[in-house]
């Protein structure tokens, strides 16, 4: 699905001294399959934006075409394309209601008016991707699960929607390390297997390189910054200015450079950081030498993280 | 009813913001009943002229004050033709078998203008005192009661506490509702029954977590070294001023003038 | 032996007893949580513990390790199925001294909302003062004492839900310092703050232990957190399994991945530049420190 927001304005409360543009002309094009990442401070507009991707808002001004249909109408050709958005607040654990994980699982298949036969492969089928045992826990009160386990129902639920386009709002909220990386890797692997659009709000700054390859900007309800990731989330003044972190990386190459080291300053993990400072170390090293034998081993090779 | 519902409160320093709470309270009783318990002209006249004069020491903006009149607009309505119907008198219009009496007319707008009166004045009161204030308030005007056993500062406790979370659960409300609403559950529907059953899987999580939520919050309250209600002293105590023995006079003056009129006239 | 006890007979006990004894005790430390079927989960496997006056240490591991348990032992909220805790020689099994380890331990929980009680924040802070049955004067002192520490004192009216969340946070914080504790528990305080929430909550408590002296125990996944720290323990299924100064625990980046940590970016790549032959002294913690040493 193609996603067009063309000049979208949103205002809260308009007409009443409590009036607040959440939204002023935001301008983004989402290609079907597309991995972006979403970064801005809080009150900068993201999550206003992801409701109107998923046709949740209406404009003020402006419209988002979700392959070529205007998502906020209530016609059957809106309804339909808007079905094919999933999306996943911060804390999705929080709107698990139903008896049963397979009936919670089950409630956007059912409203999408599918067969029980349908729904019940698609329930399988998205816990299995969670990394839940169908078998195990379909039967299970969801409110006895831990938390983590009610967080994969409740993207489970996203996830049997079948949807072409996947939002996560901070997926990662509240997770420790281990619960991070697993979930993230699980992402990935669903978007590699579907094929969907996947868009991504994270403060996950040292996990957003290994997710996405794009990365879109906002503060303070405007677009400051989009493009591949490496480009924008190597950009430190742009980051600081919007009062966001600066990847730990990102910060040293930086340093580095202002006192002289000739260090690419997009290498944006640490082992590819580490990498490129070790290779600029060498190099200065050999260079205050007087022999002109290299210090490197043979067959070394400079270590390269393939970003996906 | 949503007269005196949280949101209304707006934070200023009026002379009404100043007041205590607890003669604000009894003011407003007082006002609310009066009307309707000295219906004379001369005495509606009085009683209009002080709420009309409070309206201005309050600061609160003439369209607000009106706004807030709209919620009673059906009962009004309802109270409107009820008296328009059922007065006898003078007959003025028929429709068929019901008559409708010039008196019926005149009783039926009186009614109204009363009921807009109650309401002008709990929203004045609303406006002026916040909800933290009408707890601490209620909860002095009902002390006596505690030395009779009743657990007054339990209650006070527990009206405190969920005044404060009334804005965290329309946020929230508000955020399982979209949850939903992208799974596909429909809670625009028209007719009431299905849309009532469409809003479960809202109300099912707001009222899970509000148990999970009480339960962090009396750890925490725990944690702090709360014990119970009774042995504890307040941050804020409220102390009435010249200024609230002044205004009490006044509205007692009021009524005094109002019965006055009423039994003399 | 009998020279020194001679030679310090006159010094009342609990004086001494105070200057010798850690603030916070733990010996042989278990808990289990009693499960619906009878069953039981083991969070604590025997914990021995001791935590100085004005120490700063952070109390990491992964979820499931026991480090929030452990944190509710520390001001009574949970009892020891086994062993002994004691706080200023205080045993907080002894129901008589509950509300005084109390009033010597604060407590900080994780989500923002769940632990203010009241419409605006100062009558908020003043809960816990008023609980002590504090006299009003008293309890405006320290309540404006607590709100300037926090750097607060301006949204003294404001209502809660006016507040950011990291400001939240510093609103529980300045309660819990209304009851001047020595120490200060922090379970998870940043997990659900934006960064600069969390900056906020960080900055704060690093200050509170630099500059007023307070002990401060601060539970987090985030090792980048943990940097601040003088002292970092990391728990394991119920028991300590590392415990020194952060740049010793971060050495062993391999078992703490294991345990399911990480290590922030700035030690990771340090240690990798080591292994590349990058001659760097131990203990580079931060950005600065690194780019210091390198340069």
């Amino acid at each position: 699905m193609l996603i067009q927001v063309e000049n979208l304005v949103h205002t809260y409360a308009p007409g009443t001294p409590l009036a607040h543009t959440a939204l002023q002309g935001i301008e983004l094009k989402f290609d079907p399959g597309e991995r972006v990442g979403i970064l801005g401070p809080t009150g900068s507009g993201k999550s206003t934006l992801l409701q109107h991707l998923a046709g949740l808002l209406e404009p003020t001004g402006g419209r988002v075409w979700l392959d070529g249909v205007a998502a906020h109408e209530r016609t059957p050709a809106a309804r339909a394309r808007k079905r094919q958005v999933g999306l996943a607040f911060q804390y999705p654990e929080d709107q698990v209601f139903e008896q049963t994980v397979f009936r919670d699982v089950a409630f956007g298949p059912r409203n999408l008016g599918l067969k029980d036969a349908e729904v019940a492969a698609r329930v399988r089928w998205a816990l299995e991707m969670v990394g839940l045992d169908p078998a195990a826990v379909e039967g299970r009160v969801p409110f006895t699960l831990s938390g983590g386990e009610m967080r994969r129902v409740a993207l489970a639920g996203i996830l049997s929607l079948h949807p072409e386009v996947l939002i996560l709002d901070e997926p990662t909220a509240g997770l420790d390390p281990r619960g991070r990386r697993e979930l993230l890797g699980r992402v990935l692997a669903w978007q590699q297997q579907t094929h969907m659009t996947l868009i991504l709000v994270s403060h996950a700054l040292d996990e957003l390189p290994r997710l996405v390859e794009r990365v879109v900007v906002l503060n303070k309800g405007q677009v400051i910054a989009d493009g591949p990731v490496r480009q924008v989330l190597s950009d430190g003044a742009l980051l600081r200015a919007a009062g966001l972190d600066v990847p730990q990386p990102v910060a040293l190459l930086h340093a580095l450079q202002k006192a002289g080291w000739a260090v690419r300053t997009d290498r944006l993990l640490p082992e590819e950081a580490a990498g490129e400072i070790a290779r600029v170390w060498e190099q200065r090293s050999r260079g205050t030498r007087h022999r002109s034998v290299s210090k490197v081993p043979r067959g070394h090779r400079e270590p390269e993280e393939d970003i996906p | 009813m949503n007269l005196l519902l949280p949101g209304m409160y707006v934070a200023a320093d009026s002379t009404l913001h100043r007041l205590d709470p607890r003669v604000k309270m009894g003011a407003a009783l007082l006002l609310m009943v009066l009307p309707f318990a000295a219906p004379g002209l001369a005495s509606t006249l009085l009683i209009s002229a002080f709420v009309a004069a409070i309206a201005i020491l309050s600061a609160a903006p003439p369209s607000a004050l009106l706004r807030t009149l709209r919620t009673i607009f059906w009962l009004g309505c309802f109270m409107f033709a009820f008296r328009l119907f059922t007065t006898p008198g003078q007959p003025f219009v028929a429709l068929g078998e019901v008559v409708v009496t010039r008196e019926g007319l005149l009783a039926g707008v009186v009614q109204v203008y009363r009921l807009c009166l109650l309401v002008i004045v709990a929203s004045l009161l609303s406006f002026t005192t916040s909800p933290a204030q009408l707890a601490h308030g209620l909860e002095a005007l009902l002390e006596p009661l505690a030395r009779v056993g009743l657990p007054v500062r339990e209650l006070a406790m527990v009206l405190t506490i969920a005044l404060r979370f009334v804005p965290v659960f329309f946020a929230e409300i508000e955020k399982i509702a979209k949850a939903q609403q992208a799974r596909g559950a429909g809670l625009h529907a028209r007719r009431p029954w299905r849309r009532l059953r469409n809003w479960v899987p809202v109300f099912v999580p707001i009222f899970v977590t509000a148990f999970r939520r009480a339960d962090e919050l009396a750890t925490a309250m725990e944690a702090r070294g709360f014990r119970g209600a009774r042995r504890r002293t307040r941050l804020i105590e409220l102390h009435l001023t010249r200024h609230d023995l002044l205004a009490a006079l006044v509205v007692l003056a009021v009524a005094a003038g109002t019965w006055t009129l009423e039994h003399l006239m | 032996m009998g020279a020194l006890n001679q030679v310090f007979s006159h010094v009342p006990e609990s004086g001494l007893a105070s200057m010798k004894k850690p603030f916070i005790e733990i010996q042989g430390l278990e808990h289990a949580y009693p499960l619906a079927d009878g069953g039981q989960i083991v969070a604590l496997r025997g914990v021995d513990l001791t935590v100085e006056r004005g120490e700063f240490v952070a109390l990491v591991g992964s979820n499931g390790s026991g480090k929030s348990t452990l944190a509710r032992h520390l001001n009574g909220l949970l009892m020891p199925t086994a062993g002994r805790v004691w706080v200023e020689g205080l045993l907080t099994a002894d129901p008589r001294n509950l509300w005084a380890v109390r009033q010597r331990v604060g407590m900080v929980f994780q989500n923002p909302d769940n632990q203010l009680v009241a419409s605006t924040v100062e009558e908020d802070v003043a809960f816990g003062p008023e609980n002590l049955a504090i006299p009003p004067g008293e309890i405006r002192r320290r309540v404006d004492e607590a709100l300037q520490v926090v750097g607060l004192l301006d949204y003294r009216t404001h209502p809660p839900q006016m507040l950011s969340g990291g400001q939240k946070q510093l609103v529980a914080i300045a309660g819990a310092l209304a009851t001047r504790p020595a120490c200060i528990v922090l379970d998870e305080p940043t997990s659900m703050l934006d960064p600069p929430g969390r900056r906020q909550v960080i900055e704060t408590i690093h200050r509170l232990n630099t500059q007023e002296g307070m002990t401060v125990v601060l539970i987090t996944h985030s090792m980048d957190e943990a940097t601040v720290a003088q002292r970092v323990l990391v728990m394991d299924g119920g028991r300590v399994a590392m415990d020194g100064p952060p740049e010793h625990v971060f050495e062993h980046g391999e078992r703490l991945r294991a345990l399911g940590l990480d290590r922030p970016p700035t030690v990771e790549i340090a240690h990798r530049l080591r292994g590349r032959g990058v001659p760097l002294p131990p203990g580079l913690l931060t950005v600065e420190a690194l780019a210091g040493a390198l340069c």
